[in-house]
């Protein structure tokens, strides 16, 4: 099926941005000009800068295998890197190029060197980085001498915030690592900010796995299959007190911590976004905070902003729309989290075509669209407010804001005031152009 | 006639004799040109850079009434995902299975879906890397449902490996739009010219169309932004000028081969006294030279206060990275302004820009010249060893430069072309000399991107000449 105005772009370009979110990594793509090039539409990639074999015309026709060999002992020579990975995509894998007896061979020259196959056919970018955190894990091992620093020991994994697909990805972690410190725990965020080789080294001796989307499983089953580690499904990313509460109470029982220490972490929580609610309920600022809302992103995004906005701020959320497409088994899980805080009659909806959300969002007409920059002409065309809290962001890049924790939920109220009083700035506008008129 | 019979446009290194690699002195690539043509070089390091299917997507969502099936892999569509032109589009997304067994199935159902949701009057398929190795029928398919569907539907052939030169994409594009959507018929002789731009930002082109309109001259621009409605007109236009010197070459040679229209092939309007050149020629050309002459006299002293703003300045010097034909001229406008030129990158080079090549090697012939889309690498290398004031792109990403505490200009966004152009890049250019912050902070922190190794290698280790 065909996808209008896809959003979710392909494996490849899911594996190169989870490589370019680690310290030290270097991504070496096989692939054709432009796979990588592509990304800088949505501005947070640093492709241009992307080692690739740029595959020619003569490569196609008589393979490009030495073409590859050549790239990857020149990239050791010009890129500095503690590890490299060749990203296999589309041509390569359809002529049948032999990626792994390249690796091997470099390998055989003790480059640090390994290679994952993500032909952008296989599967849009949630998937892509979904297989290369797996892959990373399994093959860094036998990748590195062991002259690595050994890392500082970790007790939680963070898995399947995804980056460049999350919006505020690299905050969000930060603000679970803020959370997890308040039981004293030791997070291993894996990407972003500081995350380089010895986080992924790391991973294998932590004592709990916590996966934060679908997309997060297949690496945490791995760590659990080979290191025994066990892992938490928390399913979501958590926005505000109560689902950051419930996540550390999770962690809790599954890391056997002490119940009290649990509980008083809490109601610190509670008490923080509770005293700053009060605060703009004093100032006037959410009166009238019910409107119709429609929530569309990601799995991660998506059901942990409805959760808040329905089961904290009382709006009426009737639709949310989930533009990643999960897989099936993942689908009624998410589907009951928005429903326990939502209300049963929520309209849940896994879609990624934006023609195809627009009509759904048409037929719901709701007052306030919490989604992408993708939904604007929708809400528009509605009247509804609409804040950008989902991939691609537009109007407000993401640099250091996130939409995670108990500061996240700020922060997307923020934005959600903010377009209200814009909303009534240009109502008021509207009808001063027309009195005049007349 | 024979361009445009051709299934697709021909590739740039085939068509122009472009090149995409080269590193040295100016003077040594205009001994190569003087002797035959370039040399075609290959990097045996490369990084990656836009592809034609980049560039032809980037052209197509600007023209106004189309709508585009983009036929491949969801992630072939991403060039499409940073804009909101308001052009429909979808992709057929094939998978492993298409990839094997074909997607034209999804190919008709993908136009037919869109055609119900949208009622475009016009669509562009584009072949991707996948669907050009397998060879999927796309012209068929085309014509299948142009009849059923009682609707203009272009194949546009990009491919992704065909060519180095990404610009290729714009060709590929003019192609399709004048073979299937101009019609063939004895011409009803417009007053207006066409510009011939590709990559020139709207405002920039309606800045030149209002210098022109001083003169008494009409203007249509194509194609971008071109719309559907006045593509017909472009076929009647009474000249076309190119703005982008290759980049222009292939729509107005088809235009004059198939529909008559008069071809001129000057040299950008960059900077004051080229300005003043391009107003003659198009004014005489058009039969507007009087005018022309009068309204280039009366903007002869525009720059004049530019140049005092920048008089703090004098003598600092810039790193260029422009299409050839823009760099070649803003050399000139860098000279009218007391600025030095340090460096240039060309992210291709062509025989058409021969004349200016050769007069900017005999100007400064040990001027350091870079060939080659993006290649940040190769930049790094050459600009920690120059260390100019300021680094001049556009629309090409910079970061590296700000890494080595560079100031950057982006001319994206800025018209570069006309008396207002260069008015507007003198004070850009004056701002960003007056507080390089950003770059001193950015440039600050270690750079730990390259290996060290690598700075201290010649810039033009990793080009070598292609083994036929």
């Amino acid at each position: 099926m065909s996808i209008p105005h896809d959003r979710n772009g392909c494996a490849l370009q899911g594996a190169t941005r989870l490589l370019e979110a680690i310290s030290g990594v270097v991504p070496v793509l096989h692939a054709n000009a432009g796979c990588s090039a592509a990304l800088d539409a949505q501005g947070d990639s640093r492709s241009n800068e992307i080692a690739s074999t740029v595959l020619q015309e003569k490569q196609v026709v008589f393979g490009g295998t030495a073409r590859l060999r050549e790239q990857i002992k020149n990239t050791v020579q010009v890129r500095a890197g503690d590890l490299y990975v060749v990203l296999s995509a589309c041509v390569p894998e359809v002529i049948g190029d032999d990626v792994p007896a390249m690796i091997k061979e470099a390998r055989e020259q003790r480059f640090p060197v390994i290679g994952v196959a993500v032909p952008g056919f296989r599967g849009h970018a949630w998937s892509g980085y979904s297989i290369a955190t797996r892959v990373l894990l399994e093959q860094l091992p036998g990748a590195l001498e062991t002259t690595t620093a050994p890392a500082d020991a970790v007790d939680v994994n963070l898995l399947g915030i995804v980056p460049g697909l999350d919006p505020g990805w690299d905050s969000d972690l930060q603000q679970i690592e803020v959370l997890l410190a308040e039981l004293g725990l030791r997070s291993n965020r894996l990407v972003g900010y500081g995350q380089g080789v010895a986080a992924w080294q790391a991973a294998a001796q932590a004592r709990l796995n916590l996966v934060l989307s679908p997309w997060g499983l297949e690496a945490a089953t791995w760590l659990q299959e080979h290191h025994g580690i066990p892992s938490l499904d928390f399913g979501w990313l958590p926005v505000g007190s109560l689902d950051s509460g419930l996540l550390l109470a999770q962690v809790g029982v599954a890391l056997a911590l002490d119940t009290e220490t649990v509980v008083r972490a809490r109601a610190r929580l509670d008490a923080r976004l509770r005293h700053v609610l009060r605060d703009a309920s004093a100032r006037g600022l959410l009166g009238n905070l019910n409107q119709r809302t429609s929530v569309v992103g990601g799995s991660a995004v998506a059901v942990g902003q409805a959760r808040f906005l329905a089961g904290t701020l009382g709006l009426q959320v009737e639709q949310v729309v989930i533009t990643d497409m999960p897989p099936e088994a993942s689908r009624s899980a998410l589907v009951a989290a928005v429903r326990e805080l939502a209300g049963p009659d929520v309209d849940v909806s896994f879609l990624t075509s934006r023609h195809a959300i627009a009509l759904l969002l048409r037929a719901g007409a709701p007052e306030l669209i919490v989604g992408s920059a993708l939904e604007e002409r929708t809400a528009l065309a509605l009247g509804a407010a609409h804040v950008e809290a989902a991939t691609p962001v537009r109007r407000r890049p993401l640099l250091g804001r996130s939409f995670a924790g108990v500061n996240g939920a700020l922060t997307l109220l923020e934005d959600i005031l903010a377009e209200r009083h814009a909303a009534a700035g240009r109502a008021a506008l509207h009808t001063l152009a027309t009195a005049s008129a007349c | 006639m024979t361009l445009l019979r051709q299934r697709t446009a021909l590739i740039r290194e085939k068509r122009s004799r472009a090149i995409a690699a080269f590193c040295g002195p100016i003077d040594s690539l205009r001994q190569e040109a003087e002797q035959g043509s370039p040399a075609q070089r290959v990097r045996t390091f490369s990084q990656d850079h836009p592809s034609d299917l980049q560039r032809a997507l980037h052209l197509l969502q600007s023209i106004q009434g189309l709508a585009v099936v983009v036929h491949g892999p969801a992630g072939c569509a991403s060039a499409l995902h940073g804009v909101d032109s308001g052009t429909p589009w979808t992709v057929t997304a094939i998978d492993q299975r298409d990839s094997i067994m074909g997607g034209d199935s999804k190919l008709r159902r993908a136009i037919k879906e869109l055609h119900a949701s949208h009622r475009p009057p016009a669509i562009a398929i584009v072949a991707t890397p996948v669907v050009a190795i397998n060879n999927d029928d796309i012209e068929s398919v085309a014509a299948e449902l142009r009849e059923e569907l009682g609707t203009p539907i272009v194949p546009v052939f990009s491919d992704g490996f065909r060519s180095k030169i990404s610009a290729t994409g714009h060709d590929v594009v003019v192609h399709a739009l004048l073979k299937h959507l101009v019609p063939q018929r004895p011409r009803n002789l417009g007053t207006h010219i066409n510009l011939l731009g590709s990559s020139a930002s709207h405002e920039d082109l309606q800045g030149l169309q209002q210098l022109l309109e001083e003169i008494g001259i009409q203007s249509l621009v194509f194609p971008r932004g071109s719309s559907l409605n006045e593509l017909e007109r472009v076929a009647a236009a009474r000249l076309s000028v190119g703005l982008e010197g290759d980049d222009s070459d292939y729509a107005g040679q088809a235009l004059r081969d198939r529909h008559g229209v008069p071809f001129l092939d000057i040299a950008p309007p960059v900077g004051n006294a080229n300005t003043a050149h391009w107003l003659k020629t198009v004014g005489e050309a058009a039969g507007h030279g009087a005018q022309a002459a009068l309204a280039a006299s009366c903007h002869a002293h525009r720059l004049q206060r530019s140049v005092q703003a920048l008089a703090a300045f004098n003598g600092a010097r810039v790193f260029v990275n422009l299409p050839a034909p823009q760099a070649f001229a803003f050399a000139d406008l860098l000279a009218e302004l007391g600025l030095v030129l340090a460096g240039l990158k060309l992210p291709s080079y062509a025989g058409v820009g021969d004349a200016a090549l050769g007069q900017l090697a005999a100007r400064l012939p040990h001027l350091p010249l870079l060939v080659g889309e993006g290649q940040p690498f190769e930049e790094v290398n050459l600009l920690q060893r120059l260390r100019p004031d300021l680094y001049i792109g556009r629309g090409v990403s910079s970061s590296h430069a700000l890494r080595l505490g560079i100031p950057t200009l982006d001319l994206d966004r800025i018209p570069l072309h006309g008396y207002l152009g260069a008015e507007r890049v003198a004070r850009e250019i004056a701002r960003s000399l007056s507080n390089p912050a950003l770059a001193r902070f950015l440039g600050g922190g270690a750079d730990e991107h390259y290996k060290p190794s690598w700075l201290t290698r010649s810039t033009h280790w990793y080009v070598k000449q292609e083994v036929k």
